[in-house]
């Protein structure tokens, strides 16, 4: 199982992996592989394997057509975010607010992109801000009709309570989610969601090891979609961004028991950012901002864990760089003990 | 209004609010008081009630809450500039 997960993870399969993948499909589809594949985030990536192999008739009509919907609408909702992202950032520009865009929504296109189609799932969009700029970024975004809220029992966005809002900007890494309905919102469960966040480590009292305006002094234009460019942190940074973010989501010792964010997605979303951009990280720099910022273990230990994973990364020759001085985690133990899986 | 106003008044909101007894001074940690994560909000919206207004929300930090005097501080010089 572990093996045909780490297969359905990869977006680009060798010959080997393509004949594993078909052979395991044919002999194992169950609806307990559908529910584990849901749980690791990889319906999207699983229905292009099943299609590329040729193995359509291995799964029923039913639950192609309904996650070919999925996909569908996954599609033009990336293109909804694409236009307000594009609203949003001439604001933020013009009103001189430093930005840039964080976690999946800031490598979707340069990674999951195929033929035209977009075949990773996402919630929201991430944006990093410094915290002197929040208001100015309330003000933006109220003028695009966003709403720190949330949905009220009868389907309307209703405004959150003054001391909700003050609980995330005091404690969290990010502010009140802002929301508003998707122009396809046929129910109130359809909406865009934008994260303003103002640190990539943890929130509240906790001092950042990099501050956010040193981050936001590493950031590059990266092309999107057609003529659309944005900010996202440069590679060295993104990499480290995406690391943490695994690293806060998953292997902090309370979520350690439930398992419930180690899906299998975030290990392709590194594993694939470091293939893709292998040659645009300054290997040297990161060890080096990982190691000074006191960022050595968290980042290393997710690192490790998908190298250990997947075993064909090529940074073995890296780990010990790392100035650690707690073991890293054991792999196979955690792979063993993963629920997901 | 001077910020010695403002210390006086913020520290009865917190000695009625949350029924401190320890003694404490305009200096002491909010956090060596017990003011914990979950009490800071509360006494947030206890002072923006009180004087009418809204703390910036760039100002939203453990620095300028951490005790009496960084918050009269704050509070003192929004009066100052109008902001409320």
């Amino acid at each position: 199982m572990i093996d045909l997960l780490k297969i359905i993870s990869k977006i680009n399969l060798t010959t080997e992996e393509k004949e594993m993948f078909s052979s395991f499909i044919e002999n194992n589809i169950s609806q307990n592989l559908i529910e584990i594949i849901y749980r690791n985030k990889l319906q999207f990536l699983f229905l292009k394997h099943i299609i590329d192999q040729k193995q359509m008739e291995l799964v029923s009509n039913k639950w192609g057509l309904d996650c070919s919907a999925l996909l569908y609408f996954n599609n033009l909702l990336y293109e909804e975010y694409m236009e307000i992202l594009d609203q949003i950032t001439q604001e933020f520009e013009f009103h001189n607010i430093k930005y840039c865009v964080l976690k999946g929504f800031s490598i979707i296109e340069s990674l999951y992109r195929i033929n035209g189609c977009v075949y990773r799932k996402f919630s929201d969009i991430d944006i990093l801000v410094d915290k002197k700029d929040v208001g100015k970024v309330n003000s933006v975004l109220e003028a695009q009709g966003f709403i720190q809220g949330k949905i009220s029992l009868s389907g309307e966005i209703v405004k959150a309570p003054r001391k909700d809002t003050l609980y995330w900007s005091l404690n969290s890494h990010q502010e009140h989610e802002y929301i508003k309905f998707s122009k396809y919102a046929i129910t109130p469960f359809m909406r865009i969601n934008i994260d303003i966040n103002t640190t990539i480590f943890d929130g509240g009292k906790y001092n950042p090891p990099i501050s956010t305006e040193e981050l936001l002094n590493h950031r590059h234009r990266k092309h999107f979609r057609g003529d659309k460019q944005f900010y996202t942190l440069n590679p060295t940074y993104e990499l480290l961004q995406l690391c943490y973010h695994f690293y806060k989501d998953t292997t902090y010792e309370a979520k350690k028991i439930e398992s419930n964010d180690y899906s299998l997605a975030k290990f392709c979303d590194i594993r694939e950012y470091i293939l893709k951009f292998k040659d645009d990280i300054k290997w040297e720099q990161f060890i080096k901002i990982t190691n000074c910022n006191g960022l050595a273990y968290s980042v290393g230990q997710v690192l490790h864990l998908v190298s250990g994973f997947y075993g064909d990364i090529g940074l073995d020759s890296m780990f010990n760089k790392f100035e650690i001085t707690n073991a890293m985690p054991d792999s196979e133990m955690i792979f063993k003990n993963f629920k997901n899986f | 209004m001077k910020k010695a106003n403002f210390q006086i008044e913020i520290k009865n909101i917190i000695i009625n609010k949350f029924n401190i007894e320890k003694e404490f001074d305009y200096n002491t940690l909010l956090t060596d008081i017990g003011i914990d994560s979950l009490k800071i909000i509360e006494l947030v919206l206890a002072i923006e009630e009180q004087y009418g207004f809204e703390f910036e929300d760039d100002k939203l930090s453990y620095q300028t809450l951490r005790s009496i005097d960084s918050i009269s501080e704050y509070v003192f010089n929004c009066k100052k500039e109008g902001k409320m």
